[in-house]
């Protein structure tokens, strides 16, 4: 039985049963009666209602509430976006002091100056390790843009050429940055080819990815830009990838001319230092102690010394007898290059990128000039067919 | 056997049809029911048992369900698994059904509630706290590919946060990247779009359409107040918006003014940058490793989702750059503003997001609770910057931004219990002695036994 109602002892029901007692009989049970009564019918409607108008009535205030919020809900908005924008504020400023970051100076002209960078996340996982991370400079300016960076895998190069993109995103992200100091000249674009990309798995080559992710940096990078580059050719046969990395690096320094960090283990690229002016060689350290290869993770002006292949390859775990192997051949190869003049012979001889390009715009130049001393306004249609057909014979002509 | 449809059937199969490639959430009593490949779909998805129901074309008729109560959960892990759910709720209650029934002639006995879709709930177009991240902004964009240019309409509807910009066609790849949409929706014979795609009518698409309707939902008469918008920038909201219409069924969420995002403000980095540097994401997935989870020390999601935003589009612009860091330089000098600062902010509740629910029609006496309480704080940061010296450019013009709102922060303390709840369905939010006769009406309902002790 729902509601409410009177319950009394049966030996008093009796009474109640009588009918004019003012109590209408609702149910009998073992040992007692229960009633209501024409007043507490009333009261409980009175209460049921209640509850239900309850209900509306903060229904309805809600709904007035919410009018007035959407009301005020561009500068409620204004004043949330504020809020995150303080706290991102006061979290970076959080950051700088826990990590000891610097304020970057930022400078209009294409430099990037950094002294004791970090890579903030390495350093982060070394520190959980108890290790410490070896902090390096980079400097490049506008007569040193392009720094070569060779020496032994996991030497730390690709570590060096992420920490500097990451402190100048950073910076113009308009946070302090990784390192003891800073000098950030804008940059219009960040383009970065570290590491392996996860394009492999959609089934393009390793090789094929990277050739497109180079063409898209030769074709956008503008002089305010900054590259990093790591390994590129590595996907190819040596002859090929050399010859590659060697054509990127000059259409980097000759063309694009922007800030340049293109790390790579071909030491014959190291010539390149002879012929291109703002071009510097760089290499991380490494040492060989007692037999064992010691990576210092510091970079160094300068060529690197000699490849740390097998050193790295021991290293890494590869079997004793591979590696003695491997070092006979090794030999065999080394006296094979002091004969020949090795991988890297005969390049200090060829042409620059940039000026066999100029040949060839001289030889066009006849071409140009016959185009611009066109009036195209002034010629029929008839007329312009006409001329189409002879700059198409003299380009042929200037072919042969 | 009878190979005709029921009547619960045909009506089944008509929403189906109506919700397409989405899951459809068919509502029975307390329960969402699926049927057919939806039901194997959303079993194997949520890990609940497959049963059968009946029978269609001689076959039995595949089946699960989640209770009503507990829907959220469920559908942030289908929404998670990639999927978009159609919610089809009753219209009307059995007893208005039986009496439709009545005047119609037909037996009432076996009247069937009318159903529609209410909503569709898609990764882009999410509001509700269980289902988004509180440190990620959950960006919809639309893609407009024209003659001349590709236009970009993203927006956050958690917040209400709307962006138009153009790029090159071989720049798209760089600009989705850029934004990590959760949702990507453009014309529906439209290829160059990389990824996953919803299809749209191209009809969807037309930049008159979306000049009209943003003004219309802006109340102006004209644009320009608002930036400078190129044709593709308005197809593409005018795509964005018919899919907001699609998807809430002609319920518009909160979108604020749109900004144009301009040529060149930022600096550029294309999809292999991204990744290689690791930005938002390392290159395992998850946000571990990842530069934002190295950098990130944000006291609110807001912040977090700010910050993201920051590191995915660095700017190219050097007084904006400049300002930025006076503004971190000036916290980094006053440890103990930026410890009071912290202490205050991390108490704030998210009013970004409460006002999107509110504003949708989807929010709660909670969200309403949120919105008094974080406007709370808000003076509080901007009487702490107030008393603070030499508060930087940036700095100040946020502090003002902060304030105003001390009359509906009283109006909402008055009017609201400490801490609201999320059903408005049951009452109880509204605090005593801010309505006389709603506190009289209480006395009645709630002092039941001594009323009736009283008699």
């Amino acid at each position: 039985m729902l509601g409410y109602f009177i319950e009394v002892p049966a030996k008093h029901g009796d009474k109640l049963m009588a009918a004019d007692s003012g109590f209408t009989h609702r149910q009998t049970m073992a040992g007692a009666v229960r009633f209501n009564s024409l007043g507490l019918h009333e009261e409980a409607t009175r209460i049921a209602e209640a509850g239900a108008h309850a209900l509306a009535a903060e229904e309805a205030h809600f709904e007035d509430l919410v009018g007035e919020v959407v009301l005020a809900r561009e500068a409620i908005a204004a004043t949330a976006a504020a809020l995150a924008r303080i706290d991102v504020c006061a979290a970076l400023a959080e950051r700088a002091v826990d990590g000891d970051w610097a304020r970057p100076e930022i400078l209009d002209e294409p430099c990037l100056e950094v002294t004791g960078g970090r890579h903030p996340v390495v350093e982060q996982a070394l520190a959980k390790g108890g290790e410490r991370f070896v902090a390096n400079d980079c400097s490049l300016g506008s007569d040193d843009r392009l720094w070569l960076i060779g020496g032994p895998n996991m030497g730390g190069k690709s570590t060096f050429l992420r920490q500097n993109a990451l402190i100048l995103l950073l910076a113009q992200a308009g946070s302090f940055v990784p390192a003891a100091a800073a000098r950030i000249g804008l940059a219009d674009r960040l383009f970065s080819r570290v590491g392996a990309s996860d394009n492999l798995a959609r089934g393009r080559s390793t090789f094929m990815v990277e050739m497109v992710e180079t063409a898209a940096i030769l074709s956008q990078a503008t002089t305010r830009s900054f590259v990093i580059l790591d390994e590129v050719g590595r996907g190819t046969s040596t002859y090929d990838g050399m010859a590659l990395a060697w054509a990127v690096v000059e259409a980097v320094h000759e063309q694009l001319k922007c800030r340049c960090l293109f790390a790579t283990h071909y030491h014959e690229l190291s010539r390149l230092a002879e012929t291109c002016d703002a071009l510097s060689l760089h290499h991380v350290r490494a040492r060989e102690w007692k037999g064992e290869l010691v990576l210092l993770h510091e970079l160094a002006k300068g060529a690197a010394d000699r490849s740390y292949g097998l050193s790295v390859a021991k290293l890494a775990g590869v079997p004793g007898p591979v590696i003695r192997r491997a070092k006979a051949v090794l030999e065999k190869l080394e006296k094979g290059r002091e004969a020949t003049g090795g991988l890297g012979a005969g390049l200090g001889e060829l042409p620059l990128f940039a000026v066999s390009a100029q040949t060839q715009d001289e030889e066009r130049d006849r071409l140009r000039e016959a185009l611009e001393s066109l009036d195209v306004d002034a010629l029929s249609p008839r007329e312009a067919l006409d001329t189409l057909y002879a700059l198409k014979a003299q380009a042929i002509a200037d072919e042969h | 056997m009878s190979s005709k449809p029921t009547p619960m059937m045909q009506q089944y199969l008509a929403l189906k049809r109506e919700a397409g490639d989405a899951l459809l959430f068919y509502r029975m009593g307390d329960f969402f029911e699926l049927f057919f490949d939806d039901a194997k779909v959303a079993a194997g998805i949520l890990d609940i048992a497959l049963t059968t129901r009946g029978e269609h074309g001689g076959e039995p008729v595949p089946m699960c369900g989640v209770p009503v109560h507990a829907a959220e959960g469920y559908l942030a892990r289908l929404i998670k698994g990639g999927c978009r759910v159609a919610i089809a709720e009753q219209t009307e209650t059995p007893e208005e059904a039986k009496a439709r029934a009545k005047r119609e002639g037909t037996p009432t006995s076996k009247a069937l509630v009318a159903r529609d879709i209410v909503r569709f709930v898609t990764a882009g177009t999410l509001t509700e706290e269980a289902l988004l991240e509180p440190r990620r902004a959950n960006l919809l964009v639309a893609v407009a590919p024209l003659r001349d240019g590709v236009g970009l309409a993203a927006c956050d509807i958690s917040t209400g946060r709307m962006e138009l910009e153009e790029c090159a066609p071989h720049a798209l790849d760089a600009a989705l990247a850029r934004l990590g949409a959760s949702e990507i929706v453009a014309p529906e014979d439209c290829d160059d779009v990389p990824g996953e795609v919803i299809a749209r009518p191209r009809a969807d698409f037309r930049s008159e359409e979306g000049e009209a309707r943003l003004k219309a939902i802006h109340g102006i008469a004209t644009l320009d107040g608002l930036g400078s918008f190129t044709r593709p920038m308005l197809a593409a909201a005018a795509g964005l918006i018919a899919y907001l219409d699609h998807a809430g069924r002609g319920s518009l969420p909160f979108l604020l003014p749109p900004v144009a995002r301009g040529h060149g403000a930022h600096l550029a980095m294309d999809a292999a940058t991204r990744t290689s540097l690791e930005i938002l994401e390392a290159q395992g997935g998850g946000r571990a490793g990842s530069l934002i989870a190295c950098v990130d020390r944000c006291a609110t999601g807001a912040g977090a989702r700010q910050l993201a935003e920051d590191l995915s589009a660095p700017l190219a612009d050097r007084s904006a750059i400049e300002e930025r860091i006076a503004g971190v330089q000036h916290f980094h000098a006053d440890p103990l503003l930026r410890a009071d600062l912290r202490a205050v902010l991390r108490q704030a509740p998210d009013i970004g997001r409460a006002l999107g629910r509110l504003v949708a029609g989807r929010g709660s006496p909670r969200d309403l609770g949120q919105i008094r309480d974080g406007l709370a704080e808000a003076r509080r940061v901007r009487e702490m910057l107030a008393a603070s010296a030499d508060l930087p450019g940036l700095l100040q013009r946020m502090a003002d931004a902060l304030g105003g709102h001390a009359a509906l922060v009283d109006h909402l303390a008055r009017a609201l219990v400490p801490s609201p709840p999320t059903e408005r369905g049951q009452g109880n939010f509204i605090a005593a002695g801010y309505d006389h006769a709603l506190d009289a009406l209480r006395e009645t309902s709630g002092n039941a036994r001594r009323a009736i002790a009283a008699l």
